[in-house]
């Protein structure tokens, strides 16, 4: 919303208020201020008069003015605009004026033509841009005497203010309604806005124009007529609707949007002939339709809804003669309702009334009236056709210490009773009781209930004055469930970055054929998403591994030779179910080039992952898998399997995945966070016996896992063998199919020294079994 | 005997050390030849005679451990010269990774609230109406309902727009008192220079017994916030519109940037706008059936604290993994 300092003095008064002032109180009651600009024209711009206007002899598009300045003679100015031939007065920046920091005018010669200044357009002139050509003056901004300084008409040096409105606010989408609520702030009078016509049409509308209706119908409407005249609008409504990006050269266009800006009432205009019945007579119907909304029908057609559109067909244009003028208020509740039920067409109008427009329409038929006549020479039917509805007051009780209470802040009563009725509740006397009952402003719809009106009034007192006061509370163990997977998470997320990882956040979408190109699950059909912003976007993710494969492609662009991400962040299944995985990826090199590598970093391979990984989530086990989709390694890829339980898996980047997203060797794993979330673990009792380490060289299949063997000695029941683990594998062209595969073992006893003949015991078994349950050698 | 004293000192090894002691001190050493003479000393003498020998023994040990000693240090020292790194080619570049800067500011925004007691809570991506806007007073066709351009799903449910539904959820399923945070991604249809689909939010309720929990509270906690979070700033409190609180504010600090003075981020305001924060209004009370109680909340973007804390300008550059960003935070 677009207001100036000018056209709200026109009703409020706005003295010893200073512009800066003035910015810190639009903020201070919630009407925050987006832009502040004052227009300062150059002293050098005066008045001037054209006198006489001549074609340039030497060029077609130039005219030559003589200008009266206030001096003995008349200047001699070249002007480019084509509107200067029917300009009488017009502003002109004198020689010596500096009009921008580089741009002095300096008398020149155009064509041969001696010119002593320059006619100035709006814009020139630092003003909003107004007609195409050179700024036309007229008395509207004040007695026009050439010589005076443009900038001594106050009207024009003016300053816009651009206010960022809150959705609830629709009461201030007019200057007037602005200026109330400054006028409550500065705890000032609303100037009453008063006119009447100074030259009505002779015959009354009645004669010409009848409106019908049929029952309550809850809006108020009003018509008046109007003759206009060939003249255009004035320079004062010219430059106001300009700086609020209005502005419009037909007179009944700049009307209607001027009086919408200064008063909010919605405000429509007809062509009245195109309305006329074989009479001559317009017959008006107000009709509510079956989805509530307020029909105005005419000939047995839509002319329009209110608050929401106007046939166009019907809308006066520059060659209408004669107009009708419609001015509406409805509820913003029942038009949004009406409205949104039959999706109906809506058009400018709707902005304001679905955000609630001004309900006084009668202030705005004044304001029209007034801007009509003064500026274009309409003249206007002397009374206006209406029809009102049957208002309801509404009124809400308060309870000063439950306001009070509220905001926390010990406000009078004197001082609440007074901020209200500043911004227009009506106080019922309730001064016997505690209680407070008040009328609500019609114009604040907003308003309902007591916290409503605490707001305004805390809005008026300034949160400023409200002293912080911290809030006494009761002890009491918030450590939720949530709260500690929040710790689980922060936990593992610290210890991937120490192991080198970078944090990614990517988006929770994905693209729905690149997640089935790669074998992963999309949300079913029924449930997807119905408005995807981009193509690339078009489903919630099933994997965050392909965001993270996007991520390395792009680092691999940047240069990057180690990219090493992870993310812990929320999938969505087929049916749309959440879950959380730590997903993370290693491409390209171990490390950065340093001379401890000579500058030639080893590429990442499945054990330096595996640790990383390890560093990460803790011990486990490793179980050779098949793939599950395409982006895994058929012979790289493991089950991750942590006390028993398979929490995701991890491999090399399948080499065709590596090649679609042009990256080296990449590794990969994605895991369940909530299969790692940590239980709280039980300590064994350690033995203080010397134990003692056996290494064990067995030869086996060549394609017999590890984990084929470890399982063997897993379900062993030896209380002596307390852990083993493989150290070594072995492979020549002697050994033929098999391998020999070096196993450590630890033996401890938790109630005596070992002796010779156990460790030989324990040996011997786990050779044995070896022997029986994979067919392994003695090497 | 000074002789002994002088090979012992210009021992210039421990090996020759050693030589000298096997001389000196070994089984057919000097002394032991010099022992051997008792002998043949006659007995009134031989008591002076072996007393000297004697403190001549334990002056040569003094002697020789002295220089065994220094000779050992000299040797550690050595040992340890040859050991020489140059510290200086060594600095560990690039083995730790980072924390993701929105991740890791809504870390410090939990720290900050949760030594204050409050508890975290969580809830769906995936929400409903009712969740989402109904609940929080904004029911359909309300005019703020244009301020959040919403994903949706062919079932009509929806990405939430806000981490607010988690108030909605958490005193459905509690009763008062209520003294949470909720942080999480949020989702809008919106995708430029300045907007991303998805961002971050943190989300703050408390409720209490009615007339106990007023703006004046919420506005001590958010200004004690803001100075954790951003030091000595100005804070400026201005009444604003959520549907879901009544009085409502947007909270703003002095420019971090211009200190107020007015630049290119502060838009030449001088303030930087951070929060949004109310009073309950009465009607979410009412849609999850509270009576008799009064509370505020608050909610805030992250990815604005983190930029402005941490001094990045692009926005989309936080959803790409991109190295060349994150690795400044190792």
């Amino acid at each position: 919303m677009t207001v100036s300092r000018r056209w709200l003095e026109e009703f409020v008064s706005l003295r010893g208020i200073e512009d800066e002032r003035l910015y810190e109180i639009f903020n201070s009651i919630g009407l925050e201020v987006e832009s502040m600009e004052r227009y300062d024209i150059p002293g050098g711009v005066v008045v001037g008069k054209v006198l006489s206007c001549e074609k340039h002899p030497d060029a077609d598009k130039l005219n030559l003015c003589r200008v009266d300045v206030g001096e003995e003679e008349p200047l001699q100015i070249v002007c480019g605009a084509a509107n200067v031939r029917d300009a009488e007065y017009v502003a002109v920046a004198t020689v010596g004026t500096v009009l921008s920091e580089d741009f002095e005018i300096r008398p020149a010669k155009l064509r041969g033509v001696e010119s002593f200044g320059m006619i100035c357009s709006s814009t020139e002139l630092g003003l909003p841009p107004m007609e195409d050509g050179i700024m036309i003056l007229d008395e509207s901004i004040g007695k026009l005497v050439p010589g005076r300084p443009l900038n001594e008409y106050e009207a024009i040096c003016d300053t816009r203010i651009e206010l960022e409105l809150t959705a609830n606010r629709g009461d201030c989408l007019s200057v007037m309604g602005v200026a109330r609520d400054l006028a409550a702030a500065l705890e000032r009078e609303v100037e009453r806005f008063e006119y009447r016509l100074s030259r009505p049409m002779q015959k009354g509308i009645a004669r010409e124009l009848s409106l019908h209706s049929r029952g309550d119908i809850e809006v108020d409407i009003a018509y008046a007529m109007a003759m206009r005249s060939d003249s255009g609008v004035n320079t004062l409504i010219r430059f106001r609707l300009a700086q609020c990006g209005e502005y419009s050269e037909d007179a009944v266009e700049a009307v209607c949007r001027y009086t919408m800006q200064a008063t909010g009432v919605l405000l429509r205009a007809y062509d009245a002939d195109a309305l006329r019945n074989d009479d001559g007579r317009i017959e008006l119907h107000l009709e509510r339709d079956e989805n509530a909304a307020v029909r105005v029908l005419c000939k047995g057609e839509s002319i329009s809804v209110v608050g929401a559109w106007q046939e166009a067909s019907l809308k006066a244009t520059a060659e209408s003669a004669e107009i009708l003028f419609e001015l509406s208020y409805i509820e913003p509740r029942s038009v949004v309702d009406a409205v949104s039920s039959v999706g109906m067409k809506t058009d400018s109008l709707y902005y304001r009334s679905s955000r609630g427009s001004e309900p006084d329409i009668e202030k705005g038929l004044l304001y029209m009236e007034a801007s009509g006549e003064r500026s274009c020479k309409c003249s206007f039917s002397a009374d206006p056709m209406t029809y009102r509805q049957n208002r309801k007051e509404r009124k809400v009780a308060i309870d000063p210490e439950e306001l009070n209470s509220i905001i926390g802040e010990n406000i009078s009563r004197s001082k609440i009773h007074s901020i209200l009725k500043y911004l227009g509740f009506e106080l019922h006397n309730g001064s016997t009781s505690s209680r407070l009952v008040v009328t609500i402003p019609p114009w604040r719809h907003d308003i309902v209930n007591i916290q409503d009106v605490a707001e305004e009034v805390l809005r008026i007192v300034g949160i400023d004055s409200i002293e912080a006061r911290p809030l006494q509370i009761m002890e009491k163990n918030r450590l939720s469930q949530e709260a500690h997977r929040y710790i689980v998470r922060r936990d593992f997320r610290h210890r991937a970055a120490a192991a080198g990882f970078y944090e990614a956040v990517t988006y929770a979408f994905c693209r729905k054929s690149t997640l089935r190109d790669y074998g992963f699950e999309t949300v079913q059909e029924g449930l997807e998403l119905l408005n995807p912003i981009v193509e690339e976007f078009d489903t919630l993710r099933s994997t965050i591994l392909l965001n993270l494969l996007d991520a390395a492609r792009r680092n691999i662009s940047y240069g990057k030779r180690r990219i090493a991400l992870f993310e812990l962040g929320v999938v969505f299944d087929r049916g749309r179910s959440e879950s959380e995985k730590l997903t993370l990826l290693w491409c390209g090199d171990k490390e950065d080039p340093s001379v401890v590598n000579h500058g030639k970093p080893e590429s990442v391979d499945f054990p330096f992952f595996v640790r990383k990984l390890g560093a990460i989530v803790g011990d486990f086990e490793l179980r050779s898998c098949e793939a599950k989709n395409a982006l895994m390694h058929p012979w790289q890829s493991a089950e991750i399997v942590k006390e028993g339980r398979v929490c995701g898996y991890l491999c090399k980047l399948h080499l065709q995945a590596a090649q679609d997203y042009g990256l080296p060797d990449t590794y990969i794993a994605e895991l369940d966070f909530d299969a790692l979330i940590p239980g709280v673990k039980q300590a064994k009792a350690v033995s203080n016996y010397q134990g003692v380490y056996k290494d064990l060289s067995v030869l086996v299949e060549r394609e017999l896992p590890y984990s084929k063997v470890a399982d063997i000695l897993d379900d062993m029941v030896e209380p002596l063998l307390k852990r083993f683990f493989p150290i070594d594998i072995y492979e020549d062209e002697k050994l033929g199919e098999r391998k020999s595969l070096t196993l450590r073992l630890f033996l401890q006893s938790d109630e005596a020294t070992l002796s010779d003949a156990d460790i030989e015991r324990v040996m011997g078994r786990v050779l044995e079994l070896l022997e029986s349950g994979c067919g392994a050698k003695l090497r | 005997m000074e002789n002994m004293e002088k090979k012992i000192d210009e021992a210039g090894t421990l090996e020759s050390l050693e030589k000298i002691r096997v001389e000196i001190f070994g089984k057919k050493g000097m002394l032991a030849a010099e022992f051997a003479k008792m002998k043949d000393i006659p007995g009134p003498e031989k008591k002076a005679f072996a007393e000297g020998l004697n403190r001549l023994k334990a002056q040569l040990l003094e002697r020789f451990e002295r220089r065994h000693a220094q000779l050992e240090a000299e040797e550690m020292q050595s040992r340890m010269r040859a050991e020489a790194v140059d510290v200086s080619l060594y600095a560990p570049n690039g083995v730790k990774g980072a924390l993701h800067p929105v991740k890791d500011t809504m870390d410090r925004i939990v720290d900050y609230f949760t030594a204050l007691n409050f508890s975290v809570e969580s809830g769906p991506m995936v929400e409903d109406d009712f969740h989402n806007f109904e609940a929080l007073n904004l029911p359909k066709n309300h005019p703020a309902r244009d301020m959040q351009d919403t994903f949706y799903f062919s079932d009509g449910t929806l990405l939430r727009t806000h981490t607010s539904p988690v108030q909605i959820r958490t005193m459905m399923k509690r009763k008062p008192p209520i003294r949470i945070i909720a942080p999480g991604s949020v989702f809008r249809r919106d995708y430029d220079l300045t907007h991303t689909p998805m961002f971050h939010q943190v989300e703050g309720l408390v409720v209490d017994e009615k007339a106990k929990v007023s703006f004046a509270n919420l506005k001590w906690i958010l200004t004690d916030f803001l100075h954790e979070m951003f030091g000595e700033v100005d804070i400026r409190f201005r009444p604003s519109f959520f549907p879901f609180t009544e009085p409502s504010a947007e909270v703003d600090i002095s420019c971090i940037f211009c200190g107020g003075s007015g630049c290119r981020v502060c838009s030449r305001t001088g303030w930087l706008e951070v929060l949004g924060c109310g009073v309950v209004d009465p009607n979410v009370f009412e849609a999850v059936g509270y009576e008799d109680v009064s509370g505020y909340a608050f909610g805030l973007g992250v990815e604005r604290f983190a930029m402005l804390i941490h001094h990045i300008a692009d926005l989309r550059s936080l959803f790409e993994g991109d190295i060349r960003l994150l690795e400044q935070f190792r």
